[in-house]
């Protein structure tokens, strides 16, 4: 994996703000992957239609891409094609066949992309973004080859105004470093070298300045710097008083995100903690779910340990892996308690809101507290639930105790229980 | 599935509404409603922030599943409240989490079947529809004004009147001209769509619609072919145009001789969400 962090400045349409934005050029990152989450999000769900177009599926492949791959004619039936699809059904409930749909579009349309020039700008930077070989597929994806020429001659100056999120989704697929299965040739080195010194300069200020209104703008910018900045505490100190001091954080040692725990969500995951893509989530859904990855990437820990590994003791990740996992599962455990039943599925701690505070000291004595607005509130012994403890929740005693305390916006319902634990 | 189970008898015995009918949603006020729960978890940090919110709430059946989605207003406060009525939110469960399927300013939200539509529609108090795509909810076209397809070749004028405009999208490529004479109000108008391999994208073919005089373009854009609605504006004798996305649907006005966009159903540069 190639990093590098610049700092740049955003505006957030209430003034600029300096924040870092890294440039990742991932090979571990797949293109199709990436637009599916643009198209639709998290959702495993293959059965995905429209009403304003022929858009169906995952990937949201229109009867005329269909067309340009081969597998259907222009008068709506379906052509021969490797999976056997001939109605629209099959192809809903075929999740192969639209993943290969959708790449077999990507190689068509480099085809195209390179038919009518738009392949010599390989490398450009547009509206901050550093345009390799995905970001043009994904260009092309939206707009079609003549529409990403042309966004691409004008400099991005053509692009549609209703669609703001358009620049943000090339940024998302710009960091995969490796496209050769669909363009047939290996990326050139002298691209991706210029893609991770040069890139990052989003026009992330433009997305928020459009996408939310200007108070969730500011919170939303502020709680992105709080991330930061309380990653790279994390990240820097390889002893003692590790510290994430915000809700994106808590989210994140819940394990409330699709891809796990903090340390290996990708800081480009689409749709943040809620799941959703970013068409499904307002700026609120963003703020208070820790999906700000719209508006702007933080990186995650591994990432910041990464470009600060000659500074940072190599224990770290270690070690915050190892606090982490425990608190996920417990607090999950905390969640269905506190729910106290089965009335909603799967009511969990995903967004709370508060903050986590962890002294991880080797005394007796050290708490871990996690707290929010009509949240669960939980004091519990460090030790105990660094050793994967995950009875210090339930039922203790003073001195170790453990309360456990429902406290809504909108009525108390506090249940202190108690368990004597192993210290 | 016995969670979800219990929750489609909790949703008879309490004689909440079902999606079988066209009804309006009602919403209430109950700070001990079970759903605060999850509105808590969701939103709790930001109702914190603002002590003048005053969520209400109902759960629906909108499937017909027997599993509740999750429907809440923030009302009470300049935040969440504008002419247009206060945010709401469809919260469905789905992916292991609860995550919002629709989100609009309205006073009244109702459900309404429709025909070859497994999930019925939700209709907003400014009969807005929208329609369940199987992850969330996406305003129709269809609500806006009257569809037209561009069916005829186009002449030989209109494509070197549209073809400034749409050139970008041709360069290399050999399209198909097609167009359609559309009346805007007070002027006539013609659309001219490129169509071809190459030319058009995942978005739709691109398209300009030429003003009856000049065949000036006044609006260039992509869309598939019937997507495009035309319908009386309220404040110009020109009518407005509506494109239809798969993300929703973009509002056109003319004015200074160009129509240009007013409003979308999605979070864009002219209807930012809160």
């Amino acid at each position: 994996m190639i990093r590098h962090i610049k700092w740049v400045a955003l505006a957030f349409g209430f003034g600029i703000l300096s924040i870092p934005a890294i440039s990742f050029a991932d090979s571990s990152l797949s293109l199709i992957n990436i637009q599916k989450g643009i198209e639709s999000g998290s959702s495993t769900s293959t059965n995905i239609t429209n009403p304003n177009s022929s858009a169906k599926g995952q990937y949201q492949m229109e009867n005329g891409a269909l067309q340009d791959i081969g597998w259907r004619n222009s008068d709506g039936t379906w052509k021969s094609n490797p999976y056997g699809i001939t109605s629209d059904s099959q192809y809903l409930s075929n999740q192969q066949a639209q993943e290969a749909s959708a790449l077999s579009y990507d190689q068509v349309l480099w085809g195209q992309l390179q038919s009518n020039g738009a392949t010599s700008q390989v490398g450009n930077v547009v509206n901050g973004v550093q345009m390799n070989e995905a970001a043009m597929l994904e260009c092309a994806y939206q707009l079609g080859a003549g529409g990403c020429n042309t966004y691409l001659k004008s400099g991005g100056q053509s692009i549609s105004t209703d669609n703001p999120h358009f620049v943000n989704d090339l940024a998302k697929a710009s960091q995969v470093a490796d496209v050769s299965s669909i363009t047939g040739a290996p990326t050139s080195a002298a691209t991706l070298t210029t893609a991770s010194t040069e890139g990052g300069q989003l026009s992330g200020g433009t997305s928020a300045a459009t996408y939310c209104s200007q108070q969730v703008a500011s919170l939303l910018a502020a709680n992105g710097r709080q991330s930061i900045d309380a990653k790279t505490a994390i990240a820097m100190n390889g002893q003692t008083g590790y510290t994430l001091m915000n809700g994106s954080g808590v989210l994140e040692a819940a394990g409330a995100s699709s891809s796990g725990s903090s340390s290996s969500a990708s800081p480009f995951d689409v749709g943040g903690g809620s799941g959703g893509s970013f068409m499904q989530m307002s700026c609120i859904d963003r703020l208070m779910n820790g999906g700000l990855n719209v508006v702007f990437n933080p990186p995650s820990l591994n990432d910041l340990l990464g470009v600060l590994e000659q500074a940072v003791c190599q224990k770290t990740n270690a070690l915050f892996q190892q606090m982490m996992q425990p608190i996920d599962s417990t607090l999950g455990e905390v969640t269905s308690q506190a729910a106290g039943g089965g009335f909603f599925p799967g009511l969990s701690l995903t967004s709370l809101g508060g903050s986590l505070n962890m002294n991880a000291g080797q005394q007796q004595g050290s708490s871990l507290t996690v707290g929010g607005v009509g949240s669960v509130g939980t004091n519990a012994s460090a030790s105990s639930v660094l050793t994967g403890d995950t009875s210090w929740y339930a039922r203790s005693t003073p001195p170790n105790s453990t309360t456990l305390a429902f406290e809504g916006l909108f009525g108390t319902n506090k249940s202190t229980t108690s368990k004597t634990t192993g210290n | 599935m016995k969670k979800a189970g219990c929750l489609a008898v909790g949703l008879l015995a309490l004689g909440l509404p079902s999606a079988s009918f066209a009804a309006q949603i009602p919403l209430h006020s109950d700070p001990h409603a079970r759903e605060m729960s999850i509105i808590n978890s969701q939103f709790g940090r930001y109702l914190a922030s603002d002590p003048t919110i005053k969520p209400q709430t109902a759960v629906v059946d909108l499937e017909g599943k027997g599993v509740g989605s999750v429907i809440v207003r923030f009302s009470g406060s300049r935040n969440t409240c504008d002419q247009r009525g206060c945010l709401t939110y469809v919260l469905r469960y789905s992916e292991h989490a609860w995550q919002p399927v629709f989100a609009r300013h309205l006073l009244t939200l109702s459900t309404k079947k429709v025909a070859g539509a497994p999930v019925p529609d939700l209709v907003t108090d400014t009969r807005e529809a929208w329609a369940w795509t199987g992850i969330n909810y996406v305003a129709r076209l269809s609500m806006y004004g009257k569809q037209f397809a561009i069916t005829s070749p186009a002449s030989r004028e209109d494509i070197d009147a549209a073809a400034p405009a749409l050139k970008t999208y041709t360069a290399g490529t050999r399209p198909a001209y097609y167009s359609a004479r559309v009346s805007l109000g007070r002027i006539q108008g013609t659309v001219v769509m490129a169509v071809g391999s190459g030319v058009c994208g995942n978005a739709g073919c691109p398209f300009t619609v030429l003003g009856a005089e000049s065949l000036t373009p006044v609006l260039t854009g992509e869309a598939e072919n019937g997507q495009i609605a035309v319908f009386p504006g309220s404040d110009s004798d020109v009518h407005d145009l509506a494109v239809g996305h798969k993300q929703g649907v973009s509002l056109y006005r003319f004015a200074d001789q160009k129509y240009k966009l007013i409003a979308t159903t999605f979070p864009s540069s002219v209807t930012p969400n809160p």
